[in-house]
């Protein structure tokens, strides 16, 4: 498995913020910079060298999402048998807790912070839907503050994208092709699958981020082979969907769709 | 239906059988959410805004770009098109 023992910001200053099953998240603050970002790190240990490659991969996915009202994934990578993801950091806290605040207080949001934090947060949504990705989990706890108070959305890993179809660009679901492979009785996690791994084979080359280019690049579905089948553009996999089958019919893709090398490192993309 | 009251009384009621979340999750997706407590607080245009959001049946339902270009959230989207650049989806 490809790692890089030396990646990551050097921490000044380390504080757990949150702990759950996922891992544990700290927040840190950088000794060259001085800027607090958060970190969040899960164990590796008993994930195959696929599933290792798939977390990174979609983390490098989270990574090109650039829009001032979500927060900015810095970069990921495999240090010490922990996955870490580096991640903006929110002094301002989340809306759930700002909402509370405020009620506790009983004060009344005024009107133009609403309208700031709904114009924000629309912003951040339709740009997600732009780039076909679902959210999935939007709530107030996902939904944080910065130093300024403007409105910045988690995007969680688990966020997926909407069903294939034609023209549709990046794809994403969190769960390892091997979960969804052995799933492969649900139709939906099937797209997913398929389209994931597409994605996750070319990350920053992938010619169907770019709307333009996907109306000559996808053409039809075979007949019988319509938005109910096992079918994506990119792939042309059958029914049978199986790992790394998908994969081999990635690598034909051509030079604008690559694998990474064995000993390439992950966190060297965007 | 209304923001306040009706809410927290069903959460109140988790122990009982037609409460709690379950009730609470049918009224959301049965009863029609009542703004008028908010009229007073917050302008026409807004209300307009959230009871457009909250339209049930989703071919009415406004898209996302769509809800950015109106009145109510114009100044809004000038003001952040200042601070953010890359803004526009």
């Amino acid at each position: 498995m490809p790692h890089d023992a030396n990646a990551g910001v050097a921490a000044q200053h380390r504080e757990m913020i949150g702990e759950g099953t996922f891992g544990k998240v700290y927040l840190v603050r950088c000794s060259s910079t001085g800027k607090q970002i958060v970190l969040k790190e899960s164990e590796t240990i008993g994930l195959s060298t696929e599933e290792k490659e798939a977390m990174l991969n979609e983390a490098l996915i989270l990574k090109r999402l650039q829009h001032p009202a979500i927060i900015a994934y810095r970069q990921a990578y495999i240090r010490g048998g922990m996955f870490c993801i580096e991640m903006d950091w929110a002094a301002g806290g989340d809306l759930r807790s700002y909402i509370r605040k405020h009620r506790n207080e009983k004060r009344w949001l005024p009107e133009t912070t609403v309208a700031r934090h709904l114009w924000q947060l629309t912003s951040a949504l339709a740009y997600c839907h732009k780039q076909n990705l679902l959210h999935r989990d939007l709530k107030t706890a996902n939904i944080f503050l910065d130093a300024l108070d403007h409105i910045k959305v988690r995007i969680c890993m688990h966020a997926r994208s909407s069903a294939p179809r034609r023209g549709s660009p990046a794809l994403l679901t969190c769960r390892s092709w091997e979960t969804l492979a052995s799933r492969r009785s649900c139709l939906r996690h099937r797209r997913a699958l398929a389209a994931h791994i597409t994605i996750a084979k070319a990350p920053g080359l992938c010619p169907f981020t770019h709307a333009s280019a996907c109306a000559n690049l996808h053409p039809p579905p075979p007949a019988g082979q319509g938005h109910d089948a096992m079918w994506h553009p990119a792939l042309h996999v059958s029914r049978d969907v199986r790992g790394p089958a998908v994969h081999q019919r990635g690598g034909r893709l051509g030079t604008r769709m690559r694998t990474l090398r064995a000993d390439e490192p992950l966190r060297a993309v965007g | 239906m209304s923001l306040s009251a009706p809410w927290v009384e069903q959460m109140r009621k988790a122990g009982d059988a037609g409460g709690g979340w379950t009730r609470l999750m049918q009224r959301i997706t049965t009863e029609t959410l009542d703004v008028g407590a908010l009229r007073g607080r917050y302008s026409d245009g807004l209300l307009s805004v959230l009871s457009a959001l909250l339209t049930k049946d989703a071919s009415r339902r406004p898209a996302l770009r769509h809800v950015l270009t109106w009145p109510v959230l114009r100044a809004t989207e000038e003001a952040a098109t200042v601070l953010w650049p890359r803004a526009a989806p």
